[in-house]
């Protein structure tokens, strides 16, 4: 006889639903912990500004204070363009108040290290100091820049600002990454200022024996997920030569970010013919050789071309060329080749 | 709470609604692995069934704690005290005249504070009849911050009852760590969830340090019991839940009862030779733990 089939779901285990639950409840739990955070007014005397922010900032609290750059500061010019964008933001600050929230985490006592809102902070202070606003005729309030020449300090211990205050200090990579996610969210970070990040960063999860995903690209930079590849593929191969000189390039806005994630999706084999093709001079023995008209038609452009850069003898030579033949022309145009190849290189 | 800030000591709870999950067990296996890592270690246990006690400390047929070998009735420290103590000092008198003193045991690094059957069972009725539960729950935490427990330890592990009670509750606040032991089985799984809500309920009061999911742990794991094989592998699929699993799991292992039965001989399951299955499982588990606790 077989064994009688015993009825149930004995051998299903534990239910799906049961498990799904349990882990809902786990994450909730989980994602408790990790953004746990509260909006507090703190005075301004009692926010430390962060020091080792993403963004290339010259200008410090001392100079915002004063009200203005002392002229013999070695980052003048800098310092000024900068001040210029803390008064211009101190003066909506003013006038709209502080639209978005500065974000920082508890320190022991009742001070607040920054984390993002560096220069919201700052614009604070300036206006605090040096902002003075009025009601004209109609009752509309006026604001108007008056540098104080000795501010108060202790005004700044009566002015709260709303700040997102993190309960604990989060660790070094998530703080890492909030700090630019605060920035990137108001998307106002250069294409330098996040390079600069995520070369940065992808160092830092490198000393701890991690590799940078798309995700942390994706989340922190604001970027979809075809971006945040093309963005690891160019972080990932930052220490080749071509890579790092066009990332310094794109630093220096002197050539498109595009460029730069060209030249990283390039074979490394090719990667000098790509680069030497955009920066370097075409010499005699070089390995581009090959110039043709294409199918440009435009011969009266090319005569001109031609005729503004020969000399001497060399101009009769082309003056004899029948430029409404496309075959003469093409024959020319080599000849000109020649002839500027042998002077110029 | 934020008065009640440890330095570096460790705080393992080891708690599960459900009853007869191993937590006592690891809770054994777990005190002597950390020793023998070199951790000193303070076992507490608040579950008045005293089984964790009775491993370490030489209970009586009571439930209770023998005397403490330092203990001196003339001392006139205990005029401060609201009642003369009783010369065993359990976690009873922990709570309630807030001064014990660690027994020591056979191991040189591990202290112990054991429970007392009828005095917890006692002190957990009169906690519900009065209003003094928050004050027990905020209890052990505000000890355990004390200069003393900090110097003198590495790492507390408190053993918890089945039930939920102000003492459990307690324990959880004291805690820097949890661990969730669970069969694989409906009730022990379905149970986790109120062990999740307890653990965000429990860092929604906190504003200084969270309290770390240390890990999830199966236990008494029979390999063929098709059910169980299913639950298992449900659990490492689940997204969520898979990262916390703690492997290899505790299987269904006699060895694991005999070695931590209070007269087991020889006295630890890492005593055992090498290649004992349940000596190298344990040891593969506990360090996993260790490792999430102290890195």
């Amino acid at each position: 006889m077989s064994p009688k089939k015993k009825p149930g779901m004995l051998k299903r285990g534990v239910q799906p639903t049961t498990i799904d639950n349990v882990a809902a409840k786990v994450q909730a739990a989980e994602s408790a912990i990790t953004q746990q955070f509260e909006t507090k007014n703190v005075s301004l005397s009692n926010i430390n500004l962060w020091e080792d922010q993403p963004r290339a900032f010259k200008l410090t609290i001392e100079d915002v204070i004063r009200g203005f750059i002392l002229e013999d500061d070695e980052h003048y010019g800098d310092k000024s363009d900068e001040l210029n964008n803390i008064i211009s933001l101190a003066l909506s600050i003013k006038e709209l108040g502080l639209l978005y929230t500065p974000l920082g985490f508890a320190l022991p006592g009742k001070c607040v290290q920054l984390l993002g809102g560096q220069r919201r902070t700052m614009a604070s202070i300036f206006a605090l100091f040096h902002i003075s606003s009025s009601a004209n005729d109609d009752g509309h309030l006026t604001h108007e820049v008056k540098v104080s020449p000795a501010p108060d300090l202790t005004l700044m211990d009566n002015e709260r600002v709303a700040i997102k205050v993190f309960s604990r200090k989060p660790d070094e990579l998530t703080l890492e990454r909030m700090a630019v996610a605060d920035n990137t969210q108001r998307s106002d970070l250069s294409i330098g200022d996040r390079l600069r990040w995520a070369m940065k960063f992808a160092d830092m999860l490198h000393d701890r024996k991690h590799e940078l995903t798309w995700r942390d690209l994706a989340d922190t930079l604001a970027l979809n997920r075809s971006q945040a590849f093309e963005w690891k593929k160019v972080i990932d191969n930052r220490h080749d030569q071509y890579i790092k000189k066009t990332i310094d390039l794109v630093i220096q806005e002197s050539i498109s970010f595009k460029q730069l994630t060209e030249l990283s999706a390039e074979a490394v084999k090719n990667r000098k013919i790509m680069f030497d093709s955009w920066f370097k001079k075409k010499t005699n023995s070089g390995s581009i050789k090959k110039v043709s008209l294409g199918s440009t038609s435009n011969y009266s452009a090319l005569k001109s071309l031609i005729m503004a850069n020969v000399h001497g003898e060399q101009t009769q030579v082309f003056e004899k060329v029948d430029w409404e033949k496309p075959q003469q022309v093409k024959k020319a145009f080599n000849a000109f080749l020649t002839y500027w190849e042998s002077n110029n290189g | 709470m934020s008065e009640f800030v440890y330095d570096r000591l460790k705080v393992l709870a080891i708690s599960n609604h459900k009853g007869g999950v191993a937590k006592t067990t690891l809770s054994k296996l777990f005190s002597e692995y950390a020793t023998r890592k070199g951790k000193r270690v303070l076992g507490i246990d608040i579950d008045p069934q005293c089984n964790f006690s009775a491993r370490f400390v030489r209970m009586d047929d009571e439930g209770s704690p023998p005397p403490h070998p330092d203990f001196d009735p003339k001392d006139p420290a205990w005029d401060d005290l609201p009642y003369a103590p009783p010369g065993y000092w359990s976690i009873a008198e922990f709570f309630r005249l807030g001064y014990v003193e660690p027994y020591a045991t056979d191991y040189e690094n591990l202290s112990f504070i054991p429970a007392h059957k009828s005095e917890l069972t006692r002190f957990l009725e009169e906690v519900k009849k009065s209003d003094i539960e928050d004050a027990v729950i905020g209890h052990m935490r505000e000890m355990l911050s004390l200069e003393f427990y900090q110097d003198e330890f590495d790492l507390v592990i408190i053993d918890t009852p089945p039930q939920t009670s102000a003492l459990t509750a307690s324990a959880v606040r004291a805690s820097t760590h949890l661990l969730i032991p669970t069969e694989m089985q409906e009730d022990s799984i379905a149970g986790m969830a109120d062990m999740a809500q307890l653990w965000q309920s429990e860092n929604k009061v906190r504003t200084d340090e969270k309290l770390i999911l240390a890990g999830i742990l199966p236990t008494k794991y029979d390999a063929s019991s098709a059910a169980q094989r299913r639950t298992l592998e449900s659990l490492e699929e689940n997204a969520v839940l898979g990262d916390k699993l703690i492997k290899p799991v505790m299987r269904y292992l006699q060895t694991y009862a005999n070695s931590s039965s209070t007269f087991a001989n020889p006295r630890s399951l890492f005593d055992m030779h090498e290649n004992t299955t349940a000596r190298k499982e344990a040891e593969q588990f506990c360090d996993i733990l260790y490792r999430r606790i102290f890195e």
